[in-house]
C-alpha cells in the first residue's frame, strides 16, 4: 500500500535540527557506553540461544563486545527496503556486533506489487523485505516466507501485542516495524471551514477546486468516500464501491492531481490547501510549516501495518540476526526517531524523542487508535477496487 | 558437377548459400527467444485468469480480459491513447518539418551544432526531461509567468491534458525531425528553384516539392512517434497529474500479479495496433517509392 518515495520525506525530517541532534545524541551515547552486548542480539546463532528474560535486560547496543557466535555469521543480506527506511545508526551498530554480515539494501524493488511477482518467480535474490502486513496471506500462499520461532528472534516479542498479532496471530511470519494511516491535512491559514471528517473534506473539494491533492491509489481514495458514507473501508460489495466511485468521480475535477508520490510538497509550497495524506508525510511538513495541520477524520481512518519478512533461502540465519538486532528497544528507538514514525514498541519509548511520542499525528490517542480500520487482504475484490478507481480516472 | 562461366561450381554455390542461411541461425534463435516466445506467452496469458494468491495464470481461452478492456471503463483509455498518438504525430510533423527545413539550409559548423541541439536532449534520461518540463509548465514556471504578464491570467499546463500533449510533442520531436531532415537533405534544391521559375507560389512549391520529398521521413517519423506515444506512461503520469487513464498507465499498473491476464490483453492490443501501423507505414513507403 505504501508506495510513496520516502527519500523526499526523510529529506524533510532530517532538516529539523533539534530532532537530528537528538538522534545523534542517541547514537553516540549508545556507542560510548561500552556496556555488554544486547543479549537478544546473540540469540540467533544456534549455539548462543538466550531467553526472553535476557532480552528485557538488554544493554544499549553498539558495545564493543561482539556477541558469541556473531563472528561465525558471514554473508550479505539482500534487503528490499524503501530507501533510507532504517535508523540512522542501525547498520553501523549492527556491523559492530556482526562484522561479517553486510546488508545490501535494494531500493528499486520495493512494495508488494513489485516484489511479489519476483519472489514467486524466484527472480532476483531477496532475503528479506519491508512489506505491508496485509499481504501476508498472498506471500504465505506463494510459499516464499521463512517462518521463525520466538527463540530464533526473541526480540520480536518486544513489539506490542496489538501490532504483533494483528495480521499474524502465530507471530512467526513477520515482525511489525511501523504503522500508519491516511487522514486529512490542510493549511489552516487558507481553509477557514471546520474540517473534522471525510464528509467535510469531500464537501469542500469543489470550493477549493484545483487546490486539493489526493493519491493515485484505490484504497485510500475510495476508503475516504466509504468512510463518509459510513461503510467499511474493506468492503467487497460492488454496490458500495460503485457509490464510493461516483462520490469521488463527481468531485474529481476539484483535485489538482492524484499523486503517486508526495502530497505534502503541495501544502508546503501553497499550491494545495487540503490533501488526503499519509500521517508520516504530515509530521515532517507540519514541523516545517505550523500552518499545516493534521485532521483525525471522525468518520474513520484507513491504517496499514508494515513489517520485516524473511524469505526462505540460504541466508535466513543472517536475516534473523539482523531482525533481532532491530527489535532490541534502543535500536528500535533509533529507527523510530530517525523516521519520525509511530512506535509499535512501548518498551522502546524511553529512548524515543519525547516530542515525537507526544505528537498525535504519529502516536494517536487510544480513541483515535480505535477509529483506525486497517486495510485487510480482500483477495479477488482487490480487482473491484482497482476497477472502481480506474473508472474514477477514466471519467 | 557443372561449372559456371565464372568458374565456380554450382554445387559450391549451393553450399555457400546454405552456409549463408545457416549464418542467419543466431539471429533467428535470438528473435525467437527474445521476442516471439515472450510475446506468445503474453498473448496466451491474455486468454486466462490470474489467481490473487499464487499469481498463477490459468489459460483456458476465456475472453474476460478483452471484454474488460473494451468495456465502458477502459474504452475511453484506448480512445484517449489513440488521440494522444494522433495529436503527437500531427504536432511533431508540423513542428518537425519546419525545424528540418531550417536544418537543411544550414551549412558547416552551424549545421553540426543545430543537429547536436536536436539530438542532445535524447541522451538525458526521459524521466528527468519530463520532470524538468513539469517545472516549466507548472504554476511557478515560465509559461504561467509569461501568460500572466501578457494576458493577465497564468496558464498552468501541468496536470492537464494540454500539458500531456505539449510534453509528448516536445519529447518525441527529435524522432520526427531526424528522418524528415534525412529525407529533405536528399532533395535537389534546384527543383525548388525550378518550381519557382515555372510560376509555382511559395505554398505550392512547399507542398509539391518539399513535402513530397519529406514524405518518406514523415512516414517513418509518424510511425516512431505514433507507436511510442500510444504506450506513453511517463508523460501522462508526470504532466497529467495522474488524473487520466491511458493504455500505458493501465499496462504499467496492472501487468503484475493476479492482473497479468488483463495486462497481457492491454499489451496484445497495443502490439496489434503497432503491427497495423507498421503495415500501413510499409505500404505508404512502397507507394511513395513507386510514385
Amino acid at each position: 500500500m505504501n508506495r510513496i518515495p520516502r527519500r523526499t520525506l526523510l529529506g524533510y525530517s532530517l532538516t529539523v535540527p533539534a530532532a537530528t541532534a537528538l538522534l545523534a545524541a542517541c547514537g553516540s551515547d549508545s556507542a560510548s557506553t561500552g556496556s555488554a552486548a544486547p543479549a537478544g542480539a546473540t540469540t540467533v546463532a544456534p549455539d548462543t540461544a538466550t531467553t526472553l528474560a535476557a532480552v528485557d535486560s538488554a544493554a544499549p547496543s553498539g558495545s564493543a563486545a561482539a556477541p558469541a557466535g556473531a563472528t561465525t555469521l558471514e554473508g550479505t543480506i539482500n534487503f528490499a527496503n524503501f530507501e533510507g527506511w532504517l535508523g540512522a545508526n542501525t547498520l553501523t551498530e549492527f556491523n559492530k556486533l556482526y562484522p561479517g554480515i553486510k546488508v545490501n539494501q535494494i531500493t528499486a524493488d520495493v512494495g508488494f506489487e513489485t516484489l511479489a511477482p519476483k519472489l514467486k518467480n524466484r527472480a532476483g535474490d531477496f532475503d528479506m523485505a519491508l512489506l505491508d502486513a496485509r499481504n501476508l496471506p498472498v506471500l504465505d500462499q506463494l510459499g516464499v516466507l521463512a517462518k521463525f520461532t520466538p527463540e530464533e528472534v526473541p526480540n520480536a516479542a518486544n513489539v506490542d501485542e496489538a501490532f504483533r498479532s494483528r495480521f499474524d496471530p502465530e507471530g512467526d511470519n513477520y515482525v511489525t516495524t511501523d504503522y500508519g494511516r491516511y487522514g486529512i491535512a490542510y493549511r489552516k491559514d487558507l481553509v477557514s471551514e471546520p474540517l473534522t471528517s471525510w464528509k467535510d473534506f469531500l464537501a469542500l473539494v469543489p470550493k477549493y477546486s484545483g487546490k486539493v491533492l489526493g493519491y493515485d491509489r484505490p484504497r485510500p481514495m475510495l476508503a475516504a468516500a466509504l468512510f463518509a458514507m459510513g461503510k467499511s473501508a474493506n468492503t467487497t460489495d460492488q454496490a458500495e464501491l460503485n457509490e464510493a466511485r461516483d462520490m469521488i468521480k463527481a468531485i474529481k475535477g476539484g483535485f489538482a492531481r492524484f499523486s503517486d508520490g508526495t502530497v505534502a510538497e503541495g501544502l508546503l509550497d501553497g499550491s494545495a490547501v487540503m490533501v488526503v495524506a499519509n500521517d508520516y508525510e504530515i509530521v515532517a511538513a507540519s514541523a516545517k510549516d505550523p500552518n499545516i495541520v493534521w485532521v483525525e477524520p471522525t468518520d474513520g481512518t484507513l491504517g496499514y501495518i508494515e513489517g520485516w519478512m524473511i524469505f526462505d533461502g540460504p541466508r535466513n540465519d543472517l536475516c534473523k540476526a539482523f531482525m533481532n538486532f532491530l527489535f532490541e528497544p534502543k535500536n528500535f528507538a533509533d529507527f523510530v526517531n530517525t523516521l519520525k514514525i509511530g512506535s509499535v514498541m512501548t518498551k522502546a519509548n524511553e529512548f524515543v524523542d519525547p516530542e515525537l511520542l507526544a505528537n498525535p499525528i504519529v502516536n494517536p490517542s487510544p480513541a483515535a487508535q480505535k477509529n483506525i480500520t486497517y486495510a485487510e487482504d480482500i483477495g479477488e475484490a482487490e480487482q473491484l477496487w482497482q476497477q472502481a478507481w480506474d473508472e474514477v480516472k477514466a471519467g | 558437377m557443372g561449372r559456371s562461366q565464372s568458374g565456380v561450381t554450382t554445387k559450391s554455390l549451393g553450399q555457400r548459400m546454405r552456409w549463408r542461411q545457416l549464418g542467419l541461425l543466431p539471429d533467428i534463435v535470438l528473435a525467437l527467444a527474445a521476442f516471439a516466445l515472450p510475446v506468445a506467452i503474453m498473448v496466451s496469458y491474455s486468454f486466462g485468469k490470474g489467481s490473487p494468491y499464487t499469481f498463477e495464470v490459468d489459460v483456458d481461452g476465456r475472453l474476460d480480459s478483452y471484454r474488460r478492456l473494451f468495456g465502458d471503463t477502459y474504452r475511453g483509455a484506448i480512445i484517449r491513447s489513440l488521440q494522444l498518438s494522433a495529436i503527437a504525430i500531427i504536432g511533431t510533423a508540423l513542428v518537425g518539418f519546419m525545424v528540418a527545413r531550417c536544418l537543411v539550409q544550414l551549412q558547416g559548423r552551424t549545421k553540426v551544432i543545430a543537429l547536436g541541439l536536436i539530438t542532445f536532449p535524447s541522451v538525458v534520461s526521459f524521466v528527468v526531461r519530463i520532470n524538468a518540463l513539469g517545472d516549466v509548465l507548472g504554476p511557478s514556471g515560465p509559461v504561467a509567468k509569461a501568460t500572466d504578464t501578457v494576458f493577465g491570467t497564468p496558464t498552468v499546463l501541468l496536470s492537464t491534458w494540454r500539458g500531456v500533449v505539449v510534453g509528448t510533442v516536445l519529447a518525441y520531436l527529435p524522432l520526427m525531425v531526424l528522418p524528415v531532415y534525412a529525407a529533405l537533405e536528399r532533395l535537389d534544391h534546384r527543383l525548388i528553384d525550378a518550381a519557382h521559375d515555372l510560376g509555382a507560389g511559395w505554398f505550392r512549391t512547399l507542398r509539391t516539392v518539399e513535402v513530397s520529398a519529406a514524405a518518406p521521413g514523415l512516414t517513418v517519423g509518424a510511425f516512431l512517434v505514433g507507436t511510442l506515444a500510444l504506450g506513453e506512461y511517463i508523460v501522462p503520469r508526470v504532466l497529467g497529474g495522474g488524473k487520466t487513464l491511458q493504455l500505458g498507465n493501465i499496462l504499467a499498473e496492472q501487468a503484475t500479479g493476479a492482473n497479468r491476464p488483463f495486462g497481457a490483453a492491454v499489451a496484445t492490443t497495443m502490439l496489434a495496433i503497432v503491427a497495423i501501423a507498421g503495415a500501413v507505414t510499409a505500404l505508404v513507403l512502397r507507394r511513395i517509392r513507386a510514385a
